[in-house]
């Protein structure tokens, strides 16, 4: 099944409802707070009644006359009472919405984390090199939050704003219908001149985040390059290029600012032209005699339009800032959703174990095997064919970009091949789990990278049953164990992260010493031993195969020393194999091979 | 400068623009504010108080008077607060963009200590999330400032002129409007900040898993790593629960303390123009009722607006403080004076020592000659000081102790720049730029033509690749993206190639290059540099032997020296490297 982020945002349907309805009671008694400051005015001034002012007056006079000899201030004692409970109970109300919100946005914003992070994970790493590392992080952490505002707004603004707009609308035509249609025609001139600017600010300000992002690369390459761009002596043209980008920065800044600056002055003099118009027309309602639309406004009347005329206005002025808050979120929850469809690649359905495996089977046959990264795509790997031998070693040689990773991806089963199979262990190797076949080999990649924590959380990673003592055992073999002995705090030193805290051959030696904890029946070196010096290279190797005499071993290296004394060597170029052999005979028979050999020693002397 | 000083410098520059703007805000408010008195003295015109009972007797004309002279304000105040709000952000932005050219000019002036101190990102941080902080912050404030404290002295003004005994009133509540804000605000910023960390930390955790995701893969990790981001998550999910809800006090909060004020004043104004007639001093009649519930609101709007940016204001104020750290940094000072006016032909470092901080020995007593024309090599095991080596030499520190001198001058005397530009070097670290090919290889020398470049890359053998890239020698590259370490290499190497400087160093310039483009390139180096001195320093010995020149360096001191040949006779330290090659 195929999780949406709709699907996580549904399971919490019932906070959807909950939420807005305890909010809407706040919402009514704000839409009534200016009616009761209405009825009251009316009651202590006016002998002439409306509908409003004899409901709730009505209402106002149930409470009793405690002061009989002046009822007006009686009235006003009341109803200002009135007015103050129903603000503290609104508040009350609003305040249990607005925890229902945070709760629930948090909630879905955390499972929908969860969720992507394991669709992350689960992923081969075809679909996450088609995603790119940067989207998934910025799609788990950014997107995701994004999604969680939009619930957070939903269940706190979503349905108020639009309902004191449209009860505010409401009141005042049943005040006055003209006055009304006054109202009604402003909300959607509001509405579209903040709309407008405010979509065109945000389409402004896209361009002016990627300007700001050419300022933060320039400035991460400068710093990156501090010593080449001294070196060149190309300081003053380095601030003059960066100052050019600040300019352009500033006007394309300067630019929306203008647009924004417009926002407050328009909604300003609209609002107020609204009020003018108001009192205008309720003047001339009021001159008695020749009323100008046949019958008189309250004073109070008026009073109480223009306070809903600033409510308006300001949810107005909300709701432009809430559209744009869901628009954005729209916009996350599809790129959630694009992550959350994907599917792996590399099905891992596969559950054989050949329990039955005999040495006499090969470990491991390439037949045919060709790969390719895109789909029609040129071949980055052509026609493989090649066998190895249970606890016999293989190497891999050949120049940057011929195709050496991609052989250990295909065994890792990090890609599939596009055609030919794979035999492992005499079976096709889709045939077997991914996590048992994972298992059974140690891989040390090429980037030799730690965890953060400490270098026994690291060995914990690999193996959690590991002891002390087998772990002592594999740094040994990897000739790490002197330098992680010097530490005080020995195995819980710490690794900070991506293990910078490491040379890059203490790294390496730590990294080789973690796959060999998880008693490897196969062990990967991809280039994993580039950093060690040529002695350490060759001490580590030579413990390797004496303590573990039946290791099968794959090493990829660009030293001929390092392979040299494999049971199999392949020598790739292109992504093809051009030569496969021991030492001695490609010495003889490939000449790309002895070429990159006396490029690395000339023995003459 | 201390904070004051340097915040004053900024804005010293933009004198017109606060002038003007605070003329245009002061227009603004005082056409904003008249409004609801004009609006009140119409809607008294509609009638009189006859005891307690209002008697409609229109005044047309006052009414007509008033709603016109209102029209005319609002027009005026529109187009003002236009003019205020476009003035402060021109304002704004001509500071973030002086800040912004400092802080550059720092970086590209501090000495290579100071920037190695640091770390890239905190450095990426000040140019630029500091600044746009303080851009948020600062100026907001600025803005809300001006214009809220001006508001507040207007309406009071206004208010008095209307009613004293209401105005009094109106001073005394609001305040409260005002603390129970600022109260929200520093609680729910509390919250936030605990947030943002607990983001960040599960930002760290994912980044960490997911850029190592084959890694994490193989090992079987997955579920492991699935809990302990579940774990950190549900962290982050009980902050933000807090922190959400505790942000979510301010409007409501803001909202309750107005109702309640609204009450307060409304009900006190009809009580008192209810008692008007017996107690005239009370002075009141429904229009100025009316103009007094809109100054409520508008007296307290200046105090939300200032508290809720006062969250802002603090961030802006810690930016602030580090920006001007950075800026009080010493730039490098370059006490050279002297210009070579010829190429560098002979250095000699005589009785040198460096290290980099105190008490530590990195190199000590150094002496050796490198005479033009020579091809030096320097090998030796790690932290032997062979990068230290160049960094002294390039002048990228002083030594400590003893000297180098470059034609018998003394380095120091030198200027840095003409000191540099004899030499041409490949780092270890290369370095790529967000650019084009093109563009990245003529950072050597920008005046060449685009032939000359090419011809470059070719000599670095990187034509090949770089005609296989997409769009060519146009590609656009990044740090982050495009190419492989060793392409990177090829292209640093033909930066080089395409400066043709007197002198060459390359710190491990081939380390990711196969050993046979390897050869090839040194085959070019070798052409090209045959009336040039050379500083190679790498791992692979063989790519060294014809050196004329090979210094082993160990701890700091050259443990032996001499020419291949010479030093395998010896059969020392190289002798052991050197053969480990071939066991």
């Amino acid at each position: 099944m195929k999780l949406k982020t709709k699907d996580i945002i549904k399971k919490s349907w019932p906070y959807f409802i909950i939420g807005p309805a305890v909010k809407m009671i706040e919402a009514i008694f704000d839409l009534l707070i200016p009616l009761f400051m209405k009825a009251i005015i009316d009651l202590c001034f006016s002998s002439s009644n409306d509908i409003v002012t004899n409901s709730l007056g009505s209402f106002i006079k149930s409470f009793g006359t405690w002061i009989p000899n002046n009822p007006e201030l009686n009235y006003s004692i009341i109803g200002g009472f009135i007015i103050l409970i129903m603000g503290i109970t609104g508040f009350c109300t609003t305040m249990v919405c607005q925890y229902i919100a945070a709760k629930t946005a948090t909630a879905v914003g955390t499972e929908l984390r969860d969720n992507l992070y394991q669709k992350i994970l689960s992923l081969s790493k075809k679909e996450r090199e088609m995603m790119t590392e940067n989207k998934m992080l910025t799609i788990l952490n950014s997107d995701s939050y994004q999604v969680q505002q939009g619930v957070l707004f939903f269940i706190r603004l979503g349905i108020r704003a639009p309902f004191i707009i449209l009860g505010s609308l409401v009141i005042s035509f049943i005040l006055d219908y003209q006055i009304g249609l006054i109202f009604l025609a402003i909300i959607p001139i509001i509405l579209t001149i903040v709309f407008l600017v405010m979509m065109k600010s945000s389409k402004k300000y896209l361009e002016i985040q990627s300007k700001l992002d050419v300022l933060s690369n320039k400035t991460s390459d400068n710093i990156a390059g501090t010593r080449v761009v001294r070196a060149f002596n190309r300081q003053e043209y380095e601030e003059k290029s960066f100052k050019s980008h600040t300019a352009s920065y500033q006007k394309e800044a300067i630019r929306v600012g203008r647009l924004n600056s417009l926002i407050n002055p328009l909604t300003f003099a609209i609002v107020a032209i609204a009020t003018i118009a108001v009192v205008f027309i309720g003047g001339f309602s009021m001159n008695a005699g020749v009323s100008f639309f046949g019958y008189q406004l309250l004073p109070s009347t008026i009073i109480t339009l223009v306070s809903y005329l600033t409510q308006i206005f300001q949810t107005l002025v909300l709701l432009t800032n809430l559209i744009q808050i869901f628009t954005k979120s729209l916009v996350s929850m599809k790129r959630c959703d694009q992550l959350l469809q994907l599917e792996s690649s590399i099905k891992c359905d596969g559950t054989y174990i050949n329990k039955n495996y005999l040495f006499k089977q090969p470990y491991l046959v390439f037949n045919h095997v060709y790969l390719s990264y895109k789909e029609n795509g040129n071949y980055a790997l052509t026609d493989l064919n090649f066998t190895l031998n249970k606890g016999e070693s293989l190497g891999i040689i050949g120049p940057t970009g011929s195709g050496k990773s991609s052989i250990i991806k295909l065994i890792e089963r990090f890609l599939d091949a596009t055609e030919g199979t794979l035999l492992y262990k005499g079976q096709d190797i889709k045939n077997y789990s991914l996590k048992d076949l994972r298992k059974e080999i140690g891989y040390v990649p090429q980037k030799a990278n730690l965890f953060k924590g400490t270098i026994l959380s690291n060995f914990k990673m690999a193996d959690d049953e590991a002891s002390n003592q087998e772990i002592e055992k594999a740094l040994k073999i990897a000739k790490a164990h002197d330098f992680v002995k010097a530490y005080n705090d020995y195995l819980q030193h710490e690794v900070e992260e991506k293990g910078m805290n490491f040379s890059g051959g203490q790294r390496q030696r730590l990294t080789i010493a973690r796959a060999l904890i998880r008693k490897p029946e196969l062990l990967i070196l991809d280039d994993s031993t580039s950093a060690l010096d040529l002695l350490t290279d060759k001490e580590v190797r030579n413990n390797i195969s004496k303590s573990y005499p039946n290791l099968t071993k794959i090493i990829v290296s660009q030293r001929v020393s390092t392979i040299s004394d494999c049971d199999l060597i392949l020598v790739l170029e292109g992504g093809k194999i051009i030569a496969q052999g021991k030492h001695d005979e490609l010495l003889k028979t490939c000449k790309t091979y002895e070429e990159t050999y006396l490029s690395q020693a000339k023995r003459g002397d | 400068m201390d904070i004051k000083t340097r915040l004053f410098h900024y804005i010293k520059p933009q004198k017109k623009n606060i002038l003007f703007a605070s003329i245009s805000v002061i227009i603004f408010l005082i056409s904003q504010l008249l409004l609801p008195y004009l609006v009140g003295k119409s809607i008294n015109a509609f009638g009189e108080m006859d005891g307690t009972q209002f008697i409609v007797d229109i005044d047309l004309n006052t009414i007509v008077i008033n709603l016109t002279i209102a029209a005319a304000l609002c027009f005026i105040g529109a187009f003002f607060d236009f003019i205020f709000e476009y003035l402060v952000n021109i304002m704004s932005q001509n500071i973030v963009k002086a800040i912004r050219d400092d802080v550059y000019h720092k970086l590209n002036n501090a000495p290579i200590k100071t920037i190695d101190n640091m770390q890239s990102g905190d450095l990426v941080q000040l140019e630029i999330g500091d600044i746009e902080n303080i851009a948020n912050g600062f100026l907001s404030v600025f803005k809300q400032l001006i214009q809220g404290l001006l508001a507040i002295i207007i309406t009071i003004i206004l208010m008095f002129l209307v009613n004293w005994i209401l105005a009094i009133g109106v001073i005394v509540l609001t305040p409260l409007s005002f603390f129970v804000s600022k109260f929200v605000a520093t609680f729910s910023h509390k919250h936030f900040k605990k947030q943002a960390k607990l983001m960040s930390d599960l930002n760290a955790l994912s980044l960490e898993a997911i850029s190592d995701a084959d890694l994490v893969q193989s090992l079987g990790y997955e579920k492991e790593s699935i809990k302990a981001f579940q774990i950190q998550d549900e962290k982050l999910r009980e902050e933000g629960k807090v922190a959400q809800f505790s942000a979510s006090w301010t409007n409501p909060s803001t909202r309750l303390v107005n109702n309640t004020i609204y009450a307060i004043i409304g009900i006190a104004g009809i009580i008192m123009i209810l008692y008007t007639a017996s107690f005239p001093i009370l002075a009141m009649n429904i229009g100025n009722l009316t103009s007094f519930l809109s100054y409520t609101t508008e007296y307290t709007k200046p105090f939300n607006e200032i508290s809720s940016v006062m969250a802002e204001f603090e961030t802006a104020q810690f930016s602030f403080k580090r920006i001007n750290n950075f800026l009080n940094l010493q730039d490098d000072i370059d006490e050279g004076k002297i210009i070579l006016d010829e190429p560098i032909k002979e250095i000699s470092f005589e009785n040198m020592s460096f290290s980099y901080e105190k008490d530590q020995h990195l190199i000590e007593d150094f002496n050796q000659i490198i005479k033009n024309n020579e091809q030096v090599a320097i090998v030796g095991p790690t932290g032997a000081g062979k990068t230290t080596l160049i960094n002294v030499l390039m002048r990228f520190y002083d030594p400590v102790d003893g000297r180098i001198t470059y034609n018998g001058i003394d380095g120091k005397d030198i200027s840095k720049k003409s000191l540099r530009s004899n030499f041409g070097m490949v780092l270890q670290d290369t370095w790529i730029f967000t650019g084009t090919i093109l563009e990245n290889v003529r950072y050597a020398k920008p005046d060449s033509s685009d032939e000359d470049v090419i011809s470059a890359c070719k000599q670095a053998h990187a034509d090949t690749f770089i005609n296989t890239l997409p769009e060519g020698y146009n590609t656009l590259v990044s740090s982050k993206s495009g190419l492989s370490e060793g392409e990177r290499q090829l292209l640093t190497i033909a930066r080089v190639m395409l400066a043709k400087p007197n002198i060459i160093i390359l710190d491990e310039a081939t380390s990711n290059i196969d050993t046979r483009t390897e050869k090839q390139i040194s085959d070019a180096f070798d052409k090209m540099m045959e009336n040039h001195t050379s500083i190679v320093i790498a791992h692979r010995l063989s790519t060294i032997q014809n050196a004329s020149l090979i210094l082993v360096l160990k701890d700091g001191h050259i443990i032996e020296k001499g020419n291949h040949k010479n030093l395998m006779t010896k059969k020392g330290f190289y002798y052991d490297l050197y053969s480990s090659q071939f066991k």
